[in-house]
Protein backbone atom coordinates (compact mmCIF):
# COMPACT_ATOMS: atom_id res chain seq x y z
CA UNK A 1 0.00 0.00 0.00
CA UNK A 2 1.61 2.77 -1.46
CA UNK A 3 2.35 5.90 0.94
CA UNK A 4 3.14 8.58 -0.91
CA UNK A 5 5.91 10.75 1.46
CA UNK A 6 7.69 7.35 1.19
CA UNK A 7 8.95 7.96 -2.12
CA UNK A 8 10.69 10.95 -0.88
CA UNK A 9 12.57 9.10 1.62
CA UNK A 10 13.13 6.17 -0.76
CA UNK A 11 16.16 5.61 -2.61
CA UNK A 12 14.50 4.34 -5.42
CA UNK A 13 11.25 6.17 -6.01
CA UNK A 14 10.51 5.03 -9.54
CA UNK A 15 10.43 1.28 -8.62
CA UNK A 16 7.81 1.84 -5.88
CA UNK A 17 5.95 3.57 -8.80
CA UNK A 18 6.57 0.85 -10.48
CA UNK A 19 5.14 -1.55 -7.86
CA UNK A 20 2.13 0.40 -7.52
CA UNK A 21 1.39 0.83 -10.97
CA UNK A 22 1.38 -2.61 -11.32
CA UNK A 23 -0.71 -2.78 -8.78
CA UNK A 24 -3.43 -0.57 -10.62
CA UNK A 25 -2.97 -2.57 -13.83
CA UNK A 26 -3.75 -5.35 -12.06
CA UNK A 27 -7.25 -4.22 -10.25
CA UNK A 28 -8.12 -2.40 -13.54
CA UNK A 29 -9.42 -5.21 -15.45
CA UNK A 30 -11.63 -5.96 -12.97
CA UNK A 31 -12.95 -2.68 -11.71
CA UNK A 32 -13.01 -0.52 -14.35
CA UNK A 33 -11.42 2.51 -12.22
CA UNK A 34 -9.50 4.43 -15.29
CA UNK A 35 -11.69 5.92 -18.41
CA UNK A 36 -7.50 6.57 -19.60
CA UNK A 37 -5.15 4.58 -17.94
CA UNK A 38 -1.16 5.32 -19.38
CA UNK A 39 1.15 2.55 -20.46
CA UNK A 40 3.95 2.31 -18.82
CA UNK A 41 6.13 3.00 -20.92
CA UNK A 42 4.81 5.92 -22.43
CA UNK A 43 5.22 7.42 -18.70
CA UNK A 44 8.51 9.15 -18.18
CA UNK A 45 9.41 9.35 -14.86
CA UNK A 46 12.32 10.69 -13.97
CA UNK A 47 13.96 11.29 -10.30
CA UNK A 48 14.47 15.14 -9.89
CA UNK A 49 16.06 16.12 -6.77
CA UNK A 50 14.38 19.40 -6.50
CA UNK A 51 10.88 17.80 -6.90
CA UNK A 52 10.37 16.07 -3.23
CA UNK A 53 7.90 13.46 -4.84
CA UNK A 54 9.30 12.98 -8.18
CA UNK A 55 9.16 9.71 -9.43
CA UNK A 56 6.03 9.70 -8.26
CA UNK A 57 2.47 8.78 -9.82
CA UNK A 58 -1.88 10.18 -8.95
CA UNK A 59 -4.52 9.28 -10.32
CA UNK A 60 -6.96 12.37 -11.38
CA UNK A 61 -10.79 12.33 -11.66
CA UNK A 62 -11.50 12.66 -15.24
CA UNK A 63 -13.18 15.69 -14.70
CA UNK A 64 -9.67 18.27 -13.76
CA UNK A 65 -8.07 19.18 -16.95
CA UNK A 66 -4.96 17.58 -17.60
CA UNK A 67 -2.64 19.07 -20.07
CA UNK A 68 -2.51 16.86 -23.71
CA UNK A 69 -4.06 13.93 -21.46
CA UNK A 70 -8.39 13.31 -22.73
CA UNK A 71 -10.59 14.22 -20.27
CA UNK A 72 -14.18 13.04 -21.22
CA UNK A 73 -15.30 14.30 -17.09
CA UNK A 74 -17.33 10.37 -17.53
CA UNK A 75 -19.57 11.12 -21.17
CA UNK A 76 -19.61 10.54 -24.59
CA UNK A 77 -20.38 13.99 -25.72
CA UNK A 78 -16.34 14.89 -24.59
CA UNK A 79 -14.82 11.38 -25.99
CA UNK A 80 -12.21 13.14 -27.80
CA UNK A 81 -11.41 16.54 -25.88
CA UNK A 82 -8.20 16.99 -25.24
CA UNK A 83 -7.47 19.83 -22.68
CA UNK A 84 -4.65 22.40 -23.92
CA UNK A 85 -4.20 23.12 -20.72
CA UNK A 86 -3.83 21.82 -16.65
CA UNK A 87 -6.03 22.51 -14.42
CA UNK A 88 -3.80 24.67 -11.34
CA UNK A 89 -4.24 21.43 -9.00
CA UNK A 90 -2.92 19.53 -11.61
CA UNK A 91 0.27 21.85 -12.59
CA UNK A 92 0.97 22.39 -8.36
CA UNK A 93 1.34 18.54 -8.43
CA UNK A 94 3.72 18.50 -11.29
CA UNK A 95 6.00 21.01 -9.77
CA UNK A 96 6.10 18.87 -6.41
CA UNK A 97 7.35 15.88 -9.12
CA UNK A 98 4.20 13.80 -9.08
CA UNK A 99 3.24 12.60 -13.07
CA UNK A 100 -0.43 11.47 -13.50
CA UNK A 101 -1.14 8.05 -14.43
CA UNK A 102 -4.48 8.09 -15.92
CA UNK A 103 -7.94 9.76 -15.54
CA UNK A 104 -10.26 8.17 -13.16
CA UNK A 105 -13.94 7.08 -13.79
CA UNK A 106 -16.52 8.98 -12.57
CA UNK A 107 -20.33 9.43 -12.94
CA UNK A 108 -20.72 12.04 -15.70
CA UNK A 109 -20.22 15.11 -15.04
CA UNK A 110 -19.91 14.21 -11.42
CA UNK A 111 -24.18 13.77 -11.52
CA UNK A 112 -24.00 10.29 -9.59
CA UNK A 113 -23.92 8.44 -6.37
CA UNK A 114 -22.93 5.25 -7.20
CA UNK A 115 -20.37 5.36 -9.68
CA UNK A 116 -23.11 3.63 -12.49
CA UNK A 117 -24.03 6.54 -14.24
CA UNK A 118 -20.35 6.66 -16.38
CA UNK A 119 -20.68 6.55 -20.11
CA UNK A 120 -17.64 3.98 -19.77
CA UNK A 121 -19.04 1.85 -17.54
CA UNK A 122 -19.25 1.77 -14.36
CA UNK A 123 -16.22 1.28 -11.58
CA UNK A 124 -17.19 -1.60 -9.16
CA UNK A 125 -16.40 -1.56 -5.24
CA UNK A 126 -12.78 -3.50 -4.41
CA UNK A 127 -14.41 -4.68 -1.56
CA UNK A 128 -17.07 -6.76 -3.08
CA UNK A 129 -17.71 -6.30 -6.74
CA UNK A 130 -21.43 -7.24 -6.22
CA UNK A 131 -21.50 -3.56 -4.86
CA UNK A 132 -21.10 0.19 -6.14
CA UNK A 133 -18.13 1.81 -5.14
CA UNK A 134 -19.59 5.35 -5.10
CA UNK A 135 -19.33 8.33 -6.97
CA UNK A 136 -18.90 10.55 -8.21
CA UNK A 137 -15.24 9.73 -7.49
CA UNK A 138 -15.64 6.36 -8.40
CA UNK A 139 -11.97 5.97 -10.22
CA UNK A 140 -10.06 7.56 -7.70
CA UNK A 141 -11.69 6.32 -4.66
CA UNK A 142 -11.00 3.13 -6.12
CA UNK A 143 -7.69 3.02 -6.83
CA UNK A 144 -6.80 4.38 -3.70
CA UNK A 145 -8.41 1.84 -1.83
CA UNK A 146 -6.27 -1.08 -4.13
CA UNK A 147 -3.03 0.90 -4.16
CA UNK A 148 -2.98 3.40 -1.43
CA UNK A 149 -1.30 6.34 -2.34
CA UNK A 150 -3.24 9.78 -2.94
CA UNK A 151 -5.79 10.70 -5.93
CA UNK A 152 -7.67 13.84 -7.09
CA UNK A 153 -11.44 13.88 -6.60
CA UNK A 154 -14.30 16.52 -7.17
CA UNK A 155 -16.92 16.95 -4.75
CA UNK A 156 -19.96 18.55 -5.92
CA UNK A 157 -22.49 17.36 -2.95
CA UNK A 158 -20.45 14.16 -1.61
CA UNK A 159 -18.78 13.03 -4.26
CA UNK A 160 -15.34 12.79 -2.92
CA UNK A 161 -16.28 11.43 0.42
CA UNK A 162 -18.99 8.74 -0.08
CA UNK A 163 -17.15 7.37 -2.28
CA UNK A 164 -14.02 7.37 0.20
CA UNK A 165 -16.30 5.42 2.58
CA UNK A 166 -17.37 3.05 0.34
CA UNK A 167 -13.97 2.10 -0.75
CA UNK A 168 -12.55 2.61 3.02
CA UNK A 169 -10.22 5.52 2.41
CA UNK A 170 -9.77 9.19 3.71
CA UNK A 171 -11.84 11.76 1.43
CA UNK A 172 -12.04 15.32 2.10
CA UNK A 173 -14.29 18.13 1.05
CA UNK A 174 -11.66 21.44 1.48
CA UNK A 175 -13.49 24.48 2.44
CA UNK A 176 -14.92 25.98 -0.11
CA UNK A 177 -12.38 28.91 -1.74
CA UNK A 178 -9.09 27.21 -0.62
CA UNK A 179 -8.49 25.25 -3.89
CA UNK A 180 -8.31 26.34 -7.16
CA UNK A 181 -11.20 25.92 -9.54
CA UNK A 182 -9.38 26.53 -12.38
CA UNK A 183 -9.40 23.86 -14.97
CA UNK A 184 -12.31 21.99 -13.00
CA UNK A 185 -14.79 21.26 -15.60
CA UNK A 186 -17.71 22.79 -13.70
CA UNK A 187 -20.99 21.25 -13.00
CA UNK A 188 -22.22 23.14 -9.87
CA UNK A 189 -19.92 26.28 -8.97
CA UNK A 190 -21.28 27.72 -6.18
CA UNK A 191 -21.32 24.05 -4.59
CA UNK A 192 -18.17 22.24 -5.88
CA UNK A 193 -14.32 21.69 -4.73
CA UNK A 194 -11.54 19.59 -5.95
CA UNK A 195 -10.84 17.22 -3.18
CA UNK A 196 -8.49 14.55 -2.15
CA UNK A 197 -8.52 10.78 -1.58
CA UNK A 198 -5.74 9.05 -0.03
CA UNK A 199 -5.00 6.37 2.77
CA UNK A 200 -2.79 8.18 4.90
CA UNK A 201 -3.42 11.46 6.57
CA UNK A 202 0.06 12.51 6.26
CA UNK A 203 -0.26 12.51 2.71
CA UNK A 204 -3.56 14.16 2.14
CA UNK A 205 -2.12 16.64 4.00
CA UNK A 206 1.18 17.35 1.66
CA UNK A 207 -0.97 17.16 -1.40
CA UNK A 208 -3.62 19.59 0.26
CA UNK A 209 -0.95 22.09 1.22
CA UNK A 210 0.22 22.23 -2.29
CA UNK A 211 -2.59 22.60 -4.06
CA UNK A 212 -3.84 25.26 -1.64
CA UNK A 213 -1.85 27.65 -2.86
CA UNK A 214 -3.94 31.28 -4.48
CA UNK A 215 -4.36 31.16 -7.42
CA UNK A 216 -5.15 34.43 -8.74
CA UNK A 217 -6.73 32.94 -12.10
CA UNK A 218 -9.92 31.78 -9.67
CA UNK A 219 -11.81 34.61 -8.58
CA UNK A 220 -13.44 32.22 -6.34
CA UNK A 221 -10.62 31.76 -4.50
CA UNK A 222 -10.62 33.07 -0.90
CA UNK A 223 -8.15 36.01 0.00
CA UNK A 224 -8.65 35.69 3.63
CA UNK A 225 -5.25 35.46 6.38
CA UNK A 226 -7.54 32.40 7.44
CA UNK A 227 -6.48 30.26 4.73
CA UNK A 228 -2.69 31.28 4.82
CA UNK A 229 -2.81 30.47 8.51
CA UNK A 230 -4.40 26.59 7.94
CA UNK A 231 -1.22 26.35 5.07
CA UNK A 232 0.96 26.99 8.16
CA UNK A 233 -0.85 24.14 10.17
CA UNK A 234 -1.08 21.93 7.10
CA UNK A 235 3.05 21.86 7.46
CA UNK A 236 2.73 21.11 10.77
CA UNK A 237 0.43 18.02 10.05
CA UNK A 238 3.00 16.58 7.25
CA UNK A 239 6.05 17.15 9.18
CA UNK A 240 4.94 15.84 12.90
CA UNK A 241 3.33 18.09 14.66
CA UNK A 242 0.76 17.71 17.83
CA UNK A 243 -1.47 14.74 17.11
CA UNK A 244 -3.40 14.87 20.13
CA UNK A 245 -7.13 15.01 20.09
CA UNK A 246 -7.88 15.46 24.26
CA UNK A 247 -10.41 17.92 24.57
CA UNK A 248 -11.71 18.64 21.49
CA UNK A 249 -15.47 19.06 21.41
CA UNK A 250 -17.47 16.88 19.09
CA UNK A 251 -21.38 17.42 18.12
CA UNK A 252 -23.55 14.70 17.33
CA UNK A 253 -27.07 14.34 17.04
CA UNK A 254 -28.63 10.63 17.86
CA UNK A 255 -32.07 11.85 15.70
CA UNK A 256 -29.63 12.53 12.49
CA UNK A 257 -27.65 9.18 13.20
CA UNK A 258 -30.15 7.19 13.43
CA UNK A 259 -31.67 7.92 10.43
CA UNK A 260 -28.88 5.58 8.97
CA UNK A 261 -29.26 1.96 8.90
CA UNK A 262 -28.47 0.13 12.17
CA UNK A 263 -25.28 -1.50 11.25
CA UNK A 264 -24.14 2.22 10.06
CA UNK A 265 -25.42 4.14 12.78
CA UNK A 266 -23.89 1.42 14.87
CA UNK A 267 -20.47 1.98 13.91
CA UNK A 268 -21.09 5.75 14.09
CA UNK A 269 -21.92 5.11 17.74
CA UNK A 270 -18.26 2.83 17.90
CA UNK A 271 -16.35 5.61 16.29
CA UNK A 272 -17.64 8.23 18.86
CA UNK A 273 -16.48 5.71 21.34
CA UNK A 274 -13.18 5.73 20.04
CA UNK A 275 -13.03 9.34 20.04
CA UNK A 276 -14.18 9.18 23.92
CA UNK A 277 -11.21 7.43 24.86
CA UNK A 278 -8.84 9.83 23.37
CA UNK A 279 -10.02 12.80 24.98
CA UNK A 280 -12.43 14.08 22.60
CA UNK A 281 -15.42 15.56 24.51
CA UNK A 282 -18.59 14.44 22.90
CA UNK A 283 -21.71 16.83 23.31
CA UNK A 284 -25.65 16.05 21.79
CA UNK A 285 -25.70 18.94 20.08
CA UNK A 286 -29.65 19.75 17.71
CA UNK A 287 -28.83 19.47 13.73
CA UNK A 288 -32.34 18.79 12.75
CA UNK A 289 -31.64 21.55 10.10
CA UNK A 290 -29.54 19.26 8.19
CA UNK A 291 -33.24 17.77 6.93
CA UNK A 292 -33.38 19.97 5.13
CA UNK A 293 -30.44 19.66 2.75
CA UNK A 294 -31.19 17.10 -0.05
CA UNK A 295 -34.34 19.48 -1.65
CA UNK A 296 -32.38 22.32 -1.11
CA UNK A 297 -29.41 21.15 -2.55
CA UNK A 298 -30.88 19.31 -5.26
CA UNK A 299 -32.63 22.46 -6.76
CA UNK A 300 -29.63 24.04 -6.48
CA UNK A 301 -27.82 21.82 -7.95
CA UNK A 302 -29.81 21.23 -10.53
CA UNK A 303 -30.46 24.84 -11.47
CA UNK A 304 -26.83 25.42 -11.85
CA UNK A 305 -26.37 22.01 -14.00
CA UNK A 306 -28.63 23.38 -16.71
CA UNK A 307 -26.39 26.60 -17.04
CA UNK A 308 -23.47 25.09 -17.20
CA UNK A 309 -23.72 22.19 -19.40
CA UNK A 310 -25.38 24.21 -22.07
CA UNK A 311 -21.39 24.52 -23.60
CA UNK A 312 -22.10 20.80 -24.35
CA UNK A 313 -23.21 21.29 -28.20
CA UNK A 314 -21.04 19.63 -30.53
CA UNK A 315 -19.60 23.11 -31.45
CA UNK A 316 -18.26 24.82 -28.56
CA UNK A 317 -17.45 21.43 -26.76
CA UNK A 318 -17.81 18.19 -27.91
CA UNK A 319 -18.56 15.50 -30.80
CA UNK A 320 -21.65 16.62 -32.76
CA UNK A 321 -24.35 14.10 -34.48
CA UNK A 322 -25.17 15.78 -38.00
CA UNK A 323 -28.46 15.83 -38.87
CA UNK A 324 -30.09 18.38 -40.67
CA UNK A 325 -29.82 21.91 -40.16
CA UNK A 326 -27.48 23.18 -37.41
CA UNK A 327 -30.32 23.17 -34.44
CA UNK A 328 -30.96 19.73 -35.58
CA UNK A 329 -27.79 18.51 -35.10
CA UNK A 330 -27.55 20.51 -31.25
CA UNK A 331 -30.67 18.81 -30.61
CA UNK A 332 -29.81 15.42 -31.61
CA UNK A 333 -26.06 15.48 -30.02
CA UNK A 334 -27.38 16.54 -26.93
CA UNK A 335 -30.04 13.58 -26.52
CA UNK A 336 -27.79 10.96 -27.94
CA UNK A 337 -24.60 12.12 -26.18
CA UNK A 338 -25.66 12.96 -22.85
CA UNK A 339 -26.73 10.25 -20.25
CA UNK A 340 -29.73 10.01 -18.90
CA UNK A 341 -29.42 11.16 -15.43
CA UNK A 342 -27.22 14.44 -17.25
CA UNK A 343 -30.20 14.97 -19.23
CA UNK A 344 -32.78 14.76 -16.08
CA UNK A 345 -30.81 16.80 -14.02
CA UNK A 346 -30.93 19.69 -17.12
CA UNK A 347 -34.50 19.48 -18.04
CA UNK A 348 -35.70 19.72 -13.95
CA UNK A 349 -33.09 22.15 -13.70
CA UNK A 350 -34.41 24.39 -16.51
CA UNK A 351 -38.16 23.65 -15.69
CA UNK A 352 -37.55 25.44 -12.24
CA UNK A 353 -35.43 28.36 -13.44
CA UNK A 354 -37.78 29.18 -15.88
CA UNK A 355 -40.48 31.74 -15.56
CA UNK A 356 -43.43 30.60 -13.12
CA UNK A 357 -41.08 28.46 -11.53
CA UNK A 358 -38.02 29.83 -9.85
CA UNK A 359 -39.74 31.66 -7.10
CA UNK A 360 -41.26 27.84 -6.53
CA UNK A 361 -38.32 26.05 -6.05
CA UNK A 362 -35.45 27.99 -6.68
CA UNK A 363 -35.57 31.06 -4.84
CA UNK A 364 -36.99 28.57 -2.00
CA UNK A 365 -33.97 26.89 -2.09
CA UNK A 366 -31.34 29.37 -1.93
CA UNK A 367 -32.97 31.32 1.06
CA UNK A 368 -33.19 27.81 3.08
CA UNK A 369 -29.31 27.78 2.29
CA UNK A 370 -28.81 31.08 4.11
CA UNK A 371 -30.81 29.61 6.93
CA UNK A 372 -29.07 26.02 7.12
CA UNK A 373 -25.29 28.37 6.80
CA UNK A 374 -26.26 29.98 9.40
CA UNK A 375 -27.15 27.36 11.74
CA UNK A 376 -24.26 25.40 10.78
CA UNK A 377 -22.16 28.31 11.75
CA UNK A 378 -24.16 28.85 15.17
CA UNK A 379 -23.53 24.80 16.03
CA UNK A 380 -19.83 25.03 15.48
CA UNK A 381 -19.42 28.00 17.16
CA UNK A 382 -20.48 25.22 20.32
CA UNK A 383 -18.14 22.54 18.96
CA UNK A 384 -15.19 22.29 16.97
CA UNK A 385 -16.59 19.70 14.92
CA UNK A 386 -19.92 18.03 14.33
CA UNK A 387 -20.05 13.75 13.79
CA UNK A 388 -22.45 11.89 11.87
CA UNK A 389 -22.24 8.89 9.03
CA UNK A 390 -20.96 9.82 5.84
CA UNK A 391 -23.81 7.69 3.93
CA UNK A 392 -27.29 6.21 5.89
CA UNK A 393 -26.21 2.71 4.56
CA UNK A 394 -23.31 0.18 3.09
CA UNK A 395 -23.06 0.58 -0.28
CA UNK A 396 -25.79 -0.50 -2.10
CA UNK A 397 -25.97 -3.72 -4.66
CA UNK A 398 -25.29 -2.75 -8.58
CA UNK A 399 -28.16 -1.48 -10.43
CA UNK A 400 -30.21 -1.67 -6.89
CA UNK A 401 -30.77 1.98 -6.24
CA UNK A 402 -30.94 4.43 -9.42
CA UNK A 403 -32.56 8.53 -10.57
CA UNK A 404 -34.25 9.99 -8.06
CA UNK A 405 -33.96 7.67 -5.42
CA UNK A 406 -30.24 7.62 -5.83
CA UNK A 407 -30.62 10.98 -3.98
CA UNK A 408 -30.96 9.95 -0.71
CA UNK A 409 -27.59 8.50 -0.47
CA UNK A 410 -25.93 12.08 -0.21
CA UNK A 411 -28.34 13.07 2.88
CA UNK A 412 -25.37 13.65 5.01
CA UNK A 413 -22.85 14.87 2.31
CA UNK A 414 -24.78 17.88 1.14
CA UNK A 415 -25.08 20.41 3.83
CA UNK A 416 -20.66 21.20 3.37
CA UNK A 417 -21.55 21.92 0.01
CA UNK A 418 -24.58 24.52 0.41
CA UNK A 419 -22.41 26.36 3.17
CA UNK A 420 -19.18 25.67 2.11
CA UNK A 421 -17.55 23.81 5.11
CA UNK A 422 -15.02 21.34 5.36
CA UNK A 423 -15.62 17.75 5.55
CA UNK A 424 -13.94 14.91 6.04
CA UNK A 425 -14.59 11.03 5.21
CA UNK A 426 -13.00 8.78 7.61
CA UNK A 427 -13.31 5.05 7.29
CA UNK A 428 -14.51 3.71 10.24
CA UNK A 429 -15.27 -0.55 9.98
CA UNK A 430 -17.18 -3.20 8.07
CA UNK A 431 -20.68 -3.70 8.38
CA UNK A 432 -21.08 -7.63 6.05
CA UNK A 433 -17.83 -7.17 4.70
CA UNK A 434 -18.61 -3.84 3.17
CA UNK A 435 -16.97 -0.88 4.57
CA UNK A 436 -18.82 1.79 6.76
CA UNK A 437 -17.74 5.80 6.99
CA UNK A 438 -17.72 8.84 9.40
CA UNK A 439 -18.06 12.03 8.22
CA UNK A 440 -16.86 14.84 10.47
CA UNK A 441 -17.56 18.81 9.62
CA UNK A 442 -16.10 21.86 11.25
CA UNK A 443 -15.22 25.27 10.83
CA UNK A 444 -13.96 27.45 7.83
CA UNK A 445 -10.52 26.59 6.96
CA UNK A 446 -10.04 24.20 10.21
CA UNK A 447 -9.25 21.35 7.13
CA UNK A 448 -6.65 20.59 9.25
CA UNK A 449 -8.13 19.51 11.91
CA UNK A 450 -10.64 17.01 9.99
CA UNK A 451 -7.00 15.48 9.03
CA UNK A 452 -5.88 15.76 12.88
CA UNK A 453 -8.88 13.67 13.86
CA UNK A 454 -8.10 10.92 11.11
CA UNK A 455 -4.35 10.75 12.29
CA UNK A 456 -5.44 10.25 15.92
CA UNK A 457 -7.96 7.47 14.69
CA UNK A 458 -5.09 5.60 12.85
CA UNK A 459 -4.47 2.46 14.58
CA UNK A 460 -7.64 2.86 17.13
CA UNK A 461 -10.58 2.77 14.68
CA UNK A 462 -8.60 3.24 10.77
CA UNK A 463 -5.51 0.51 9.36
CA UNK A 464 -4.66 2.79 6.57
CA UNK A 465 -2.20 0.05 5.84
CA UNK A 466 -5.13 -2.34 5.29
CA UNK A 467 -5.06 -4.39 1.78
CA UNK A 468 -8.09 -5.38 -0.44
CA UNK A 469 -7.92 -9.02 -1.32
CA UNK A 470 -8.50 -9.57 -5.31
CA UNK A 471 -10.36 -12.60 -4.06
CA UNK A 472 -12.77 -10.05 -1.95
CA UNK B 1 -45.47 20.78 -13.93
CA UNK B 2 -46.92 18.77 -16.67
CA UNK B 3 -45.70 17.29 -20.16
CA UNK B 4 -45.93 20.62 -21.85
CA UNK B 5 -43.49 21.96 -19.31
CA UNK B 6 -41.12 19.22 -19.84
CA UNK B 7 -41.28 19.63 -23.81
CA UNK B 8 -40.75 23.12 -23.54
CA UNK B 9 -37.61 22.66 -20.80
CA UNK B 10 -36.08 19.69 -23.75
CA UNK B 11 -36.72 22.48 -26.29
CA UNK B 12 -35.00 25.37 -24.28
CA UNK B 13 -32.04 22.61 -23.04
CA UNK B 14 -31.44 22.03 -26.73
CA UNK B 15 -31.89 18.09 -26.16
CA UNK B 16 -34.14 15.66 -28.53
CA UNK B 17 -35.81 13.27 -26.60
CA UNK B 18 -38.70 11.47 -25.63
CA UNK B 19 -41.07 13.79 -22.84
CA UNK B 20 -42.18 10.62 -21.48
CA UNK B 21 -38.98 9.49 -20.16
CA UNK B 22 -38.95 12.28 -17.87
CA UNK B 23 -42.60 12.31 -16.31
CA UNK B 24 -42.31 9.63 -13.60
CA UNK B 25 -39.07 10.85 -12.24
CA UNK B 26 -40.66 14.45 -12.08
CA UNK B 27 -43.26 13.11 -10.00
CA UNK B 28 -40.38 12.63 -7.56
CA UNK B 29 -38.54 15.63 -8.25
CA UNK B 30 -41.76 17.51 -7.30
CA UNK B 31 -42.05 15.65 -4.74
CA UNK B 32 -38.84 15.95 -3.19
CA UNK B 33 -38.82 19.92 -4.34
CA UNK B 34 -42.11 20.35 -2.32
CA UNK B 35 -40.37 19.39 1.20
CA UNK B 36 -38.96 23.16 0.97
CA UNK B 37 -41.77 24.67 2.56
CA UNK B 38 -41.27 22.87 5.70
CA UNK B 39 -38.61 25.23 6.17
CA UNK B 40 -39.30 28.09 4.53
CA UNK B 41 -40.95 29.91 7.89
CA UNK B 42 -37.28 29.46 9.16
CA UNK B 43 -35.22 31.06 5.99
CA UNK B 44 -34.67 34.44 5.79
CA UNK B 45 -35.99 36.66 3.05
CA UNK B 46 -32.28 37.03 1.29
CA UNK B 47 -31.23 34.31 -0.98
CA UNK B 48 -27.75 32.76 -0.68
CA UNK B 49 -26.38 32.48 -4.27
CA UNK B 50 -22.96 31.23 -2.79
CA UNK B 51 -21.32 30.42 0.39
CA UNK B 52 -18.00 32.69 -0.99
CA UNK B 53 -19.71 35.85 1.33
CA UNK B 54 -18.46 33.67 4.62
CA UNK B 55 -16.97 35.56 7.86
CA UNK B 56 -13.46 34.12 8.72
CA UNK B 57 -11.79 34.37 11.88
CA UNK B 58 -8.54 33.13 11.89
CA UNK B 59 -8.33 30.58 14.54
CA UNK B 60 -7.31 31.10 18.01
CA UNK B 61 -8.30 28.25 20.30
CA UNK B 62 -4.91 25.99 18.82
CA UNK B 63 -1.49 27.55 18.75
CA UNK B 64 0.95 25.85 16.82
CA UNK B 65 3.56 23.97 18.28
CA UNK B 66 5.49 22.37 16.09
CA UNK B 67 9.39 23.01 15.14
CA UNK B 68 8.37 23.48 11.32
CA UNK B 69 6.53 26.92 12.93
CA UNK B 70 10.42 28.41 13.01
CA UNK B 71 10.83 27.42 9.34
CA UNK B 72 8.05 28.80 7.72
CA UNK B 73 8.80 32.17 6.11
CA UNK B 74 6.21 34.40 3.54
CA UNK B 75 7.30 34.08 -0.27
CA UNK B 76 7.66 37.38 -2.41
CA UNK B 77 4.04 37.72 -2.70
CA UNK B 78 3.35 37.08 1.08
CA UNK B 79 2.01 33.91 0.71
CA UNK B 80 3.11 30.66 2.93
CA UNK B 81 5.68 28.71 1.32
CA UNK B 82 6.60 25.42 3.21
CA UNK B 83 10.64 24.32 3.55
CA UNK B 84 12.20 21.73 1.70
CA UNK B 85 10.95 18.38 3.40
CA UNK B 86 13.75 16.79 5.04
CA UNK B 87 14.66 12.97 5.46
CA UNK B 88 13.56 11.44 8.88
Amino acid sequence: MLRLLDLFEADDPISLSEKYYERLRRWEGRLNMFITLREWGEIQLVHEPGKPLSGGLIPIKDNISTRGLRTTCGSRILENYIPPYDAYAVERLREIGLEVVGKTNMDEFGMGSTGENSGYGPTLNPWNTGHVPGGSSSGSAAAVAVAGGAALGSDTGGSVRLPAAYCYVLGLKPTYGLVSRYGLVSYADSLEQIGILARYPEDMAYILYHISKLDTRDMTMSRTEAREELRERLINLYTGGPSGLDGLRIGYSPELIEMADDEVAGEVYRALDKLVELGVKAEEIDLGFMEAGLSTYYAIAMAEASSNLMRYDGVLYGSMEREGDYWSSVYRTRGMRLGEEVKRRIVYGTLITSAGYSGRYYIKALRIRRWIRDMLIERLGRVDAVLMPTSPSTPPRLGEVEGVDMYALDLYTVIPNLTGHPAINIPAGFVGGLPVGIQLVTRYFNDDLLIRIARGLVGVLYDPSKEVEMDG
Amino acid sequence: MDRQDVEKALRLAGIGDDPEKYMEQLEKVERLFSQLDRWLDEAPDEPLYHPLDIDTEPRKDEPITSDARDWIEGDEEGYVEAPPLRRR
